[in-house]
């Protein structure tokens, strides 16, 4: 071999020597790099978990139509929401300005003097002469010319004959229903105290949508105490009340109501609703506490029991509104003030004070971005 | 009448959810429990991270028992029985 071969050789060595040692550098460099990257997007992903809940005012402007509001609601966008007001007139109003878009009076055989709200979208009221009807409000969603536009209704689930719950026409004071696709369960108090129960069987013809709702079983008993707040199991097995300072849980079988359960409460209940679900109640007290009650299976069957309690309210609770798709509920007490609350986290995430202390009504939009009070 | 503006994004986050025993819908004590999603609407999120770091510890130790009488054996056959010329 010449010299000149070799040192051909050489040089190509120590060229490939440069280029290696530059190569495994960039690459333990870029692998240094990679790594913080993934990190800072991994603490990027992770980040607005912890961010605190923003709550801020968009728009406020007079009652719609006046009266006495029973129940709001809104549709999903918060762009239309629809009052129900206690002569029995439905308001649907632009949630942006209060405009009034459309009034609709409902056909009540009398006056109203129960109502229940506890399926989102629902709202059934109870007469002074023992009749009960169920309304459902809808917005249909439509793009004509490209633009969103929300056209509220009224649906009639159990017809639009109001149903004869009390056949002595007495007046109705606390309701709850539960409705399935083929029944519904209906649950009333009366003004001079008994409590009814009613199941029917519901058929929607799928030819014309009418449908035909036959009584099934109707029973009823003697109130051992005044009750203020009623509720109804979605499977219809018991029936919740609220009493002055106690729950009541009432078992239904075989269409009978049987043995009231009474669970001691720390305070005055004033207020009574099921988290989304169905399976936890919210009660509200008057020393501004919100207690979560559950029924949870022990030896003797199911019973109610006390899960956790939000003590962030110090005025007598006046409402509580659930979230439609999550277990948030929001409370109102009657100093104003209104507090954003988690059941599971157990956090209660926003608190604010509204002006004209009176907060009636609670209206989450399905999504939870828009509260109506 | 108001109309409220709410972001809140993650409320069922708390360190109690992530490191503490919760008591969940329908079960009849509190426990930790890791079940992030299901086919129903009014599901519960159960986000519980002690049976994942848990499971992780577990999955580790279990491979450790593996790992570590090969790596002590092969240790002591490298220094003690391995023919010189090979070490």
């Amino acid at each position: 071999m010449s010299a000149s071969i070799i040192s051909i050789h050489y040089r190509r060595r120590v060229i490939q020597d440069h280029l290696v040692r530059y190569f495994v550098g960039a690459g333990g460099i870029s692998v240094v790099i990679t790594i913080t990257l993934i990190f800072f997007y991994l603490f990027y992903e992770v980040i607005p978990i912890f961010s605190s809940v923003d709550i801020h005012e968009s728009q406020s402007y007079s009652l719609p139509g006046g009266g006495m509001t029973i129940h709001t609601g809104m549709d999903e966008y918060g762009q239309v929401g629809v009052r129900f007001v206690s002569d029995g007139r439905v308001i649907f109003f632009n949630a942006k300005d209060g405009k009034q878009l459309a009034t609709q009076k409902l056909l009540l055989p009398g006056a109203i003097t129960a109502y229940s709200h506890n399926i989102p979208d629902f709202v059934s009221f109870g007469t002074n002469n023992g009749q009960v009807l169920v309304v459902k409000y809808v917005f249909d969603v439509s793009y004509p010319e490209n633009v969103k536009t929300i056209t509220p209704r009224l649906e009639y689930p159990l017809g639009v004959e109001p149903l004869v719950l009390d056949e002595s026409e007495k007046a109705l004071s606390y309701l709850a229903i539960q409705i399935a696709d083929d029944s519904a369960g209906i649950t009333a108090t009366t003004e001079d105290g008994r409590l009814l129960y009613a199941h029917y069987t519901r058929e929607e013809s799928f030819l014309n949508g009418a449908i035909n709702i036959e009584l099934d079983s109707l029973t009823e008993i003697k109130l051992p105490t005044v009750v203020n707040g009623l509720l109804l199991d979605p499977l219809n097995r018991f029936i919740f009340a609220s009493e002055d300072n106690a729950l009541l849980q009432f078992n239904i079988s075989d269409s009978e109501i049987r043995n009231a359960i009474r669970y001691p409460l720390s305070g005055k209940a004033t207020r009574l609703e099921y988290l989304l679900g169905d399976i936890s109640l919210l009660v509200g007290l008057d020393n501004g506490q919100v207690q979560q009650w559950m029924p949870v299976r022990t030896g003797t069957g199911r019973q109610l029991t006390l899960i956790r309690t939000f003590r962030e309210q110090t005025a007598s609770v006046s409402n509580i509104s659930a979230e439609h798709r999550r277990k948030g509920f929001a409370v109102a007490s009657e100093d104003g003030r209104v507090t954003i609350n988690y059941s599971t986290s157990h956090r209660t995430l926003a608190s604010f004070k509204i002006a004209d202390a009176n907060v009636r009504t609670l209206a989450w939009t399905s999504r939870g971005k828009h509260l109506l009070v | 009448m108001h109309v409220y503006q709410i972001d809140n994004e993650y409320p069922e986050i708390s360190w109690d959810v992530l490191w503490a025993k919760v008591w969940y819908e329908g079960y009849d004590k509190p426990d930790y429990i890791w079940q992030s999603s299901a086919s129903n609407q009014d599901f519960e999120p159960k986000l519980s991270l002690v049976p994942l770091s848990f499971g992780t510890i577990k999955a580790a130790v279990y491979a450790m028992l593996f790992a570590i009488p090969i790596a002590l054996l092969g240790a002591i056959f490298t220094a003690q029985f391995m023919a010189p010329r090979m070490r």
